[in-house]
């Protein structure tokens, strides 16, 4: 049924993907490796988490552009009161869980300025965010004196690596914590959409306001709690990203929350109407994943990625809305 | 003008006080004992003025488009990349000054244009498309430049950013061209009515025989051309170029747009008013850097000021 | 149970600026009855509606539900009391499913989450008690107009009701889905829920109706069994206003033709409209809203795009044209909705006048502020537009002055043909006046004006003839000298097929 539904709303991301590929296979013999393959999954598990919560913000007809600050932040908290808690004798254990709780904690507060600046202040989702963006961005450089903060915290860094570096075995290579974590957020957040009623209320908000409302939902305070909500994602990308990197850099998210959307908006999950959801998104994440990684692995200089990734996106966004609209003309 | 309603003529007021009070606030923080009003200092006020004009060149690009339609968040990017395409052809091409400048010019347009065909035949809405456009630009702009700085430019160009015409530093003069020009266009153009008329009522002006999409387009066409006038400006006065440079203008230009009285919603662009906030927020700007305030505070203040500015805006409406 | 009084209005009295929408109106609505209200436009249906659901408070008069008079009453409160109304415009949800759009903000639950077996279950329940074959899985935005309708039926009966207020429900729907509506109705009927049912279509009544009132000019003209009730009754009790204004026309011949559809076709909402425009006659639109009269409109001005047939203006052909186009050669359109279509409220009068004229007034572009004054005050002054200045924002205007600046806006441009869409739709009298006398003297010079209109005395006493469009189509042309109300009402609501339909019923039980 859910199966059935889905094919028949297949976005254009799916053809994008296997176009991508063909053509990257076709430059390359080392494109269709398994090894490969798993990179790509690896290297945008992060990703997928952050795309994640820019899914749920735009179904409910909002945007959230400060994510990628909120990501940076996030890990910036973390790190400080990590290495400040271990430098004073606590273990790394629990220096770690109070880090993450305080980094978790930066994503819920900005998420929860923004949502009210949003939902109560009545500002343009876009204007909001774009704020916050800035003053998130700033508070990461001060806090990080504009550098990178270093962790040495081998618990801390387990959840961001793979497998093979603590479990000495064959195969340990392919699994990394990164994607256990994405995938458990992803779980998580899979349950909240579509078995409780906060995921229905985000829906009916997107889909028809007035409607939600004239049905009793609280519209003000469900749409405050998608903005809490995308920022404890955020931050849990941040948190991540920070284990992997072992180290948490001040700029590190920067443009993050373009790629985040993107994945959304290639999923299928539309900038109105609620329509979409985070099954596309999955899709979307793996258009720039797989394109990012195509131009490494196709040798072409690291100088041209940004701006050749961007002309990917954009077109690839034109062509999805086409493709949708075209979709809807003829049905 | 979209007529002076009293409480507009009122909000006029409210800015030039405003202009005033910051004014005396900021000659009053940076006293030193040494050297006393530092602010006050002729030079020091010329700087502010010409600080100001660049971010007032792009802010009349984004008052236009917020008054034809929505905002333009590639402004940034746009400046950044046109001068770093005017940048590399002077220096490391060897192209003719008047080329390299044409050729920046027309870029920002040709990338206005885009914004424009995303937005009215695309349908994208306003701040996905020139978001998006943000960060292309960003990657085209690093692609030429990566981390470098382009410096040292011939000085028939340089005379753009600190030659002085009557006395009045070019920038100056840029921007005093550039303001009189937009101000006769959006108010006493059938262009600029056009303008007005789309960001009111889109409908409206459907139904009235207003070209909206083509009005649309050509207000980002504008705002992009401007964006990349700020720049060649901008480099000119520096003398020198990297890959960054315009990053910094984004949430500045917003916030002067908005603390000036031009509407989110369309229709009601305040020329004036942007350019009585853009002094402000020069002045804060300068302030700020007297007090040798480190740089990274700057985007915070700035983030802060551009959500004050709305919310206040908002709110004023409301009771409106 | 049944029979009971469920709703009961007594001295009803509502009054907006300028107009009493109801006057001392009384109603009753009856358990298992299904109650239809009848009216023209604006005999006040609407407001009774939102007075009897709780939108509205009555300036005069009560409300009682099963007895009891009903104090602080607002929508939740009829909810909860069982009252419910489905309007025109759905409150569904479109990319969730119908199951999840009925119990949107009281799911079941189970553990915390929602309990997805249960809502379909009970969803399915619902809809099968309510005979609506709809899949509990679809999503909203995959159901046709008629289908999302029932959904809202069911949304607004899945907690307990007494009462449904249904507001022109067969608008948008087929002959089959109609039948599929009235046999969900006998069903809500038979298990003692009552219906307001708001309609135009005469055709409908029997089908549906136990009783039906009617309304006109807000006041209460009577309540009658539908099945002892004549067509030309009813048609009676909603027309015979005293005509209180005074149309002075001076007819004259036309002159030569200035517009001409042929076979104009858009979906279902145009099917073959063929007229023609000439200059110096005013010509009537009739028919109800929906009828396609506005479609009409907009698909001559450009506005929307027709999928066949012709347009012909001053004899030439015109095709592949925009908005710009038609404006260009002469032709305008005073939209119905003057303050979204009309006019930028934010702008002031004189730019809202200039604004199709920009190329003519200010050919070299420049915009002198005199000229636009000079451009401006003469129609300020032709059309006496009350304001102190022109500087004055559209918004601060009277819905009549409001309505003169569009006039105003079209007559700069110097146009030959003059579409009106509900020319005097909220004005008050006095303005009324002056918009009637100006149209005479627009054609008496030499103009055209094609004339929506849904009040009767003003199609009947402005047109040279009438075209009458019901359900997409030209029913009817009518000349001036054999123009009466309620022939007009006959054409629009298919007063025809009615008595046809109510002999084939007297034959059959014969």
């Amino acid at each position: 049924m859910i199966g059935q539904t889905f094919l028949r709303r297949m976005p254009s991301a799916a053809w994008v993907i296997v176009l991508m590929m063909l053509v990257f296979r076709a430059a390359s013999a080392r494109y269709l490796t398994i090894g490969n393959i798993v990179n790509i999954i690896q290297q945008n598990s992060i990703l997928l988490i952050l795309a994640t919560g820019a899914t749920l913000v735009l179904l409910s007809e909002g945007i959230d552009l400060s994510a990628g600050a909120v990501l940076t932040l996030s890990g910036v908290t973390c790190a400080r009161v990590m290495n400040g808690l271990m430098s004073s004798g606590s273990s790394n254990g629990h220096a770690m869980v109070a880090g993450v709780a305080v980094g978790l904690l930066t994503g819920a507060l900005m998420g929860a300025i923004t949502g009210g600046l949003i939902a109560i202040g009545k500002l343009p989702p876009f204007i909001a965010s774009l704020g916050m963006m800035g003053v998130g961005g700033s508070l990461s450089l001060v806090l990080a004196d504009s550098t990178a903060i270093y962790v040495n915290n081998p618990v801390f860094s387990f959840f961001g690596q793979t497998l093979d570096k603590s479990i000495h075995l064959p195969l340990m290579q392919y699994l990394s914590m990164p994607t256990f974590i994405a995938a458990s957020v992803f779980l998580a957040i899979w349950i909240v959409l579509y078995q409780t009623a906060f995921g229905r209320y985000i829906v009916s908000i997107g889909g028809n306001e007035q409607g939600a409302r004239l049905s009793g939902v609280n519209v003000q305070f469900w749409k405050w709690m998608v903005y809490v909500t995308a920022g404890i994602l955020s931050a849990i990308s941040g948190v991540t990203l920070a284990a992997r990197l072992e180290a948490a850099d001040s700029i590190v998210g920067v443009g993050w929350e373009f790629d985040a959307i993107a994945a959304a908006i290639l999923g299928g999950t539309s900038f109105a109407k609620g329509k979409g959801g985070i099954a596309g998104t999955v899709l979307g994440v793996l258009v720039i994943g797989v394109a990012r990684n195509g131009l490494n692995v196709a040798g072409v200089p690291s100088l041209w990625q940004p701006a050749l990734m961007g002309t990917i996106v954009i077109l690839a966004i034109v062509f999805e809305i086409v493709h949708s609209r075209w979709r809807e003309a003829v049905r | 003008m979209s007529v002076a309603k009293l409480s507009t003529k009122r909000f006029a007021a409210a800015r030039l006080l405003v202009l005033i009070a910051v004014g005396i606030a900021m000659a009053v923080l940076t006293r030193s004992d040494e050297y006393g009003f530092v602010f006050l200092n002729a030079n020091n006020l010329l700087n502010i003025v010409r600080n100001a004009s660049i971010l007032i060149i792009i802010a009349v690009g984004q008052t236009i488009t917020l008054t034809a339609k929505d905002v333009d968040l590639s402004v940034g990017s746009v400046l950044s990349l046109t001068s770093v395409l005017a940048a590399i052809m002077l220096k490391n091409y060897g192209f003719s000054v008047p080329t390299a400048i044409l050729a920046a010019l027309l870029a920002g347009a040709f990338l206005g244009l885009i914004n424009g065909l995303l937005i009215t035949y695309v349908g994208l809405p306003p701040f996905i498309a020139t978001y998006g456009m943000l960060w292309v630009l960003f990657g085209f702009a690093y692609l030429i430049l990566r981390g470098n700085v382009i410096y040292g430019f011939p000085p028939a160009f340089r005379i753009i950013g600190n030659g002085r015409l009557f006395g009045i530093p070019m920038p100056i003069v840029v921007m005093l061209v550039v303001f009189a020009v937009s101000y006769f266009v959006l108010y006493y153009t059938t262009l600029g009515r056009r303008f007005f008329a789309t960001g009111a009522n889109i409908e409206m002006a459907r139904m009235s025989g207003v070209n909206v999409g083509r009005i649309v387009v050509i207000a980002y066409v504008i705002s992009g051309f401007l964006a990349a006038l700020a720049g060649l400006v901008l480099i000119a006065y520096t003398n020198g170029s990297e890959a960054r440079i315009g990053d910094n203008y984004l949430l500045p230009v917003l916030a002067v747009v908005v603390m000036g009285g031009t509407s989110l919603a369309g229709g009601q662009g305040n020329l004036l008013g942007t350019l009585v906030a853009a002094l402000i927020m020069a002045m804060i700007h300068n302030g700020m850097n007297i007090l040798a305030v480190p740089a990274i505070w700057k985007s915070f203040v700035v983030g802060l000021l551009v959500i004050t500015a709305v919310l206040a805006d908002q709110g004023l409406r409301q009771k409106a | 149970m049944a029979g009971q009084s469920i709703i009961e209005a007594r001295g009803i009295t509502k009054i907006f600026p300028g107009v009493r929408a109801l006057d001392k109106v009384d109603f009753e609505l009856k358990a298992g009855e299904t109650h239809i209200l009848l009216g023209e436009n604006g005999a006040g249906k609407s407001t009774l509606m939102k007075i009897l659901s709780g939108a509205y408070a009555p300036d005069e008069g009560e409300v009682y539900i099963d007895g009891q008079k009903v104090r602080n009453f607002d929508p939740r409160v009829a909810r909860r009391m069982g009252v419910n109304i489905i309007y025109q415009e759905f409150n569904l949800i479109p990319y969730m499913d119908v199951a999840q759009n009925i119990f949107l903000g009281r799911f079941p639950r189970r553990h915390g989450l929602i309990d997805h077996r249960r809502t379909h279950a009970e969803a399915a329940a619902l809809l099968e008690r309510l005979n609506m074959k709809i899949e509990t899985h679809a999503l909203i935005a995959d159901l046709t107009t008629a289908e999302q309708q029932m959904v809202e039926v069911a949304k607004a009966l899945c907690i307990e009701s007494k009462a449904l207020i249904m507001d022109e429900p067969t608008s948008a729907l087929s002959e089959r889905e109609t039948e599929q509506l009235f046999a969900t109705i006998h069903q809500l009927n038979r298990q003692g829920i009552g219906i307001i049912y708001i309609s135009h279509r005469l055709q409908e009544l029997s089908q549906v109706g136990d009783r039906v009132t009617v309304l006109r000019d807000g006041k209460f003209v009577g309540t009658r069994a539908v099945a002892g009730v004549t067509v030309d009754e009813l048609v009676g009790m909603m027309v015979g206003r005293a005509v209180g204004e005074v149309f002075h026309r001076n007819y004259q011949s036309p002159g030569a033709e200035c517009l001409r559809t042929e076979n104009l076709c858009k979906g279902r909402r145009l099917r073959g409209v063929s007229l023609t425009l000439k200059s110096g006659e005013i010509v009537g639109l009739a028919g109800l809203v929906g009828s396609g009269r506005t479609d009409l409109a907009r698909a001559i001005f450009g506005v929307d795009k027709y999928e066949s047939g012709k347009i012909y203006l001053f004899g030439k052909e015109a095709a592949n044209f925009s908005v710009a186009d038609m404006v260009a050669r002469g032709v305008s359109l005073i939209p119905e909705d003057r303050k979204n279509q009309g006019l930028a409220l934010i702008l002031s009068i004189a730019e809202n006048v200039v604004i199709s004229s920009l190329n003519r007034l200010f050919p070299a572009k420049f915009i002198s502020r005199k000229r636009q004054a000079e451009a401006v005050m003469q129609y300020v002054e032709k059309l006496r537009i009350a304001t102190p200045s022109v500087a004055r924002l559209a918004q601060y205007l009277s819905g009549g002055n409001q309505q003169k600046v569009v006039v105003a806006k079209w007559l700069c441009t110097k146009a030959k043909i003059f579409i009106f869409d509900e020319p005097t739709r909220g004005i008050d009298v006095g303005a009324k006046a002056e918009i009637y006398a100006l149209m005479d003297s627009l054609v008496k010079e030499g103009a055209a004006i094609l004339m929506i209109s849904s009040e009767l005395p003003e199609v009947i006493g402005m047109s040279d003839r009438i075209y009458v469009m019901r359900e997409g189509a030209i029913v009817a042309e009518i000349p001036h000298a054999e123009a009466t109300q309620e022939r007009v009402i006959e054409y629009a609501m298919g007063a025809e097929e009615a008595k046809r339909h109510q002999q084939a019923e007297m034959a059959r039980d014969n």
